[in-house]
């Protein structure tokens, strides 16, 4: 079965580098695995936990808003 | 580290272990009546007891008469249900042992392996009676050749079949609900 698709959109990058900050940092911070944090920022995740998205938004100060919007039809 | 990992050890023992069941049914019902017939031995022909003629028997129960004198043709008849059977049993351990190679790689679930596991459900189901029913035609073939037809053959169809093709047909449910989860799985980070 092909994966369902999205138009959900991870500014993970645009963030860390606003803050410089690695992949690797924020994954020793939030204890999720720089593959998973990878697959998040590449858009290639197809669900987030609400404790992954609240120790992300934490690390890095912002909302859920700022890391994840949906893209335009 | 996953300490309840089958090591190389485990794995060899586990596939021994499914191919000797079509290996010795091999012997007892393919190489050992050929090996008779080499040493042209009388012919063992198992009947079901109360078909006949023994009345005080119990279903099931099946009496062996030995018949001197039988030619290549009903010796090669009388391996006819042998060979039915193993091919269903190899069939059926080629299936297990496929199912069990990817449990053991820790990727049990996925679509093949729900088909593998209806399919040995199948299989489990059908084969006792397909067999069942060879072994009749093949005895009433032998025995009317030899001018034996008075006597009559039974079908005795076990029940195992239906009850461990039924446990593997719940089996291969689960694992399709397993591929279902396993696939809502991927992609959560």
């Amino acid at each position: 079965m092909p994966p369902e698709e999205h138009r959900v959109a991870c500014h993970l990058d645009e963030l860390l580098e606003a803050r410089g900050m690695t992949l690797a940092a924020l994954a020793d911070v939030v204890g999720v695995t720089v593959v998973n944090l990878s697959v998040l920022k590449n858009d290639r995740a197809r669900a987030i936990r609400f404790s992954t998205l609240t120790a992300i938004c934490e690390a890095l100060d912002c909302t859920p808003g700022e890391l994840l919007t949906v893209r335009a039809p | 580290m996953n300490e309840a990992r089958l090591d190389r050890t485990d794995r060899w023992a586990t596939f021994g272990a499914v191919a000797a069941v079509p290996l010795a049914a091999a012997l007892v019902l393919l190489v050992l009546p050929t090996w008779r017939w080499a040493q042209d031995r009388p012919l063992r022909v198992a009947l079901d007891a109360r078909a006949a003629g023994a009345e005080d028997a119990v279903p099931g129960e099946r009496v062996v008469v030995q018949v001197r004198g039988a030619g290549g043709l009903e010796r090669l008849v009388d391996l006819v249900p042998g060979l039915v059977g193993v091919i269903a049993l190899t069939g059926g351990a080629w299936l297990a042992v496929a199912v069990l190679r990817d449990v053991m790689r820790d990727r049990p679930f996925g679509e093949t392996n729900t088909r593998r596991l209806r399919l040995l459900a199948g299989l489990l189901i059908a084969a006792p009676v397909v067999v069942a029913y060879v072994r009749m035609v093949a005895e009433q073939i032998v025995l009317h050749r030899l001018e034996l037809s008075q006597v009559g053959s039974g079908v005795d169809i076990p029940l195992w079949g239906l009850v461990s093709g039924l446990a593997c047909a719940a089996l291969a449910q689960a694992f399709a609900v397993g591929t279902r989860l396993r696939r809502d799985a991927e992609g959560l980070v």
